[in-house]
């Protein structure tokens, strides 16, 4: 598990990484959200891995909440670009 | 180190990287639509992958109960707040695509609608889904919890009751329900393989297409479901629904009629899972 949880999170840090660049070049709002949500996808994994790592189950409430805060998020996001059009 | 650690640590490995490869997508696909690919089906499928792997070390049923609501929830939100948000992008003429994107014209023989399956009526299982929920959000079945949720799923329940016409009934057939799973989970590695090979193109390479699909399925269900699993599905998203036709983004295609075949395979399924075989069967005779 040990060396498991390692890899996994090498590779996290460099989605985690590579999100991060997406949202500060943009260039639309979407592409930014796109990568945000990415980015918080990444930290729900990485929490999964830290729960492999070490069976400590403190943390599960906050991957519901960081789940369901990504989708509300989105959709915030589509309805600001939908009004932006629609002027 | 037991077979179960060793499945847990594959997938763990093997989600990460797929996470990796879908942030680089990100940066590498040349526009928004073509990025959303990368972000949904490699980033998710890498993110449930990890998740899944902790609900299996978890070991305390109420972490593998908390779990699997995540691993639901990313598999339900994610297609669909990324689906809003393509169609907003699509409407906004800011947007830039990418300039090989190809509008593609339908010229299908639009297939024979299956008989319209409008039920209405109530969702007598509503209170237990809100109860399975809230078990599963607290992740323990200790006393206090059980008639929480019962007094909350009730009461919602019974409020909601006047709002129920509106949803639809929901028959689940369990055979057809299974054959569906099986054949989303062979479509949704197919489809990360997909996006996963894209990376080794050069932007000019990349052809997308947006392709106008006329859909066969009716009830507010199927067209939800069917939306949600083709995001997954080898190179789509779904753009738009405007009237019975679907409009679905494809990463990279010179193929669109196997993209609607694909789509209608999945509709397929969609149908057999709400309807039982014999009302799919009856709309695709060549199978």
């Amino acid at each position: 598990m040990i060396v498991a949880t390692t890899i996994a999170g090498f590779f996290l840090t460099l989605a985690a990484i590579g999100a991060t660049i997406r949202v500060v070049l943009g260039p639309t709002v979407a592409d930014r959200m796109v990568a945000l949500d990415t980015l918080l996808f990444v930290g729900v994994g990485a929490l999964g891995v830290y729960i492999a790592r070490t069976g400590d189950t403190t943390y599960l409430p906050v991957l519901v909440v960081a789940v369901v805060t990504a989708f509300v998020s989105t959709i915030v996001v589509a309805r600001y670009i939908e009004a932006e059009t629609g002027q | 180190m037991t077979i179960v650690d060793v499945l847990a640590g594959t997938a763990l490995v093997i989600g990460s990287i797929l996470a990796a490869l879908g942030a680089f997508g990100l940066l590498r696909f040349p526009d928004v639509f073509t990025r959303m690919h990368a972000a949904t089906k490699a980033a998710a499928v890498g993110v449930i992958g990890t998740t899944a792997a902790a609900a299996v070390e978890a070991g305390a049923i109420g972490g593998v109960l908390v779990l699997l609501l995540v691993v639901a929830l990313l598999f339900l939100s994610g297609p669909l707040g990324m689906s809003l948000l393509a169609r907003a992008a699509y409407h906004d003429p800011e947007t830039p695509m990418w300039k090989n994107t190809r509008e593609l014209p339908v010229e299908l023989p639009i297939p024979e609608s299956t008989p319209t399956r409008r039920a209405g009526g109530t969702s007598p299982y509503l209170g237990l889904w809100l109860f399975a929920i809230w078990v599963a959000a607290f992740g323990s079945v200790a006393p206090n919890v059980l008639i929480g949720g019962l007094l909350v799923a009730g009461t919602l329940a019974v409020a909601l009751r006047r709002l129920a016409p509106r949803w639809p009934r929901v028959v689940l057939h369990p055979v057809a329900a299974l054959r569906f799973v099986g054949h989303f989970m062979a479509q949704l590695a197919a489809s990360t393989w997909d996006v996963v090979s894209a990376l080794r193109l050069s932007p000019e390479e990349i052809r997308p297409a947006i392709i106008e699909i006329p859909l066969r399925v009716r009830t507010r269900n199927e067209v939800t479901l069917l939306m949600n699993s083709i995001s997954f599905t080898p190179g789509t998203v779904a753009l738009e629904l405007h009237g019975h036709n679907l409009y679905v983004h494809v990463l990279t295609t010179d193929d669109p009629a196997a993209v609607v075949a694909e789509v209608a395979m999945m509709e397929d399924a969609v149908m057999a899972a709400f309807s039982g075989p014999a009302t799919a069967d009856a709309a695709t005779p060549q199978t």
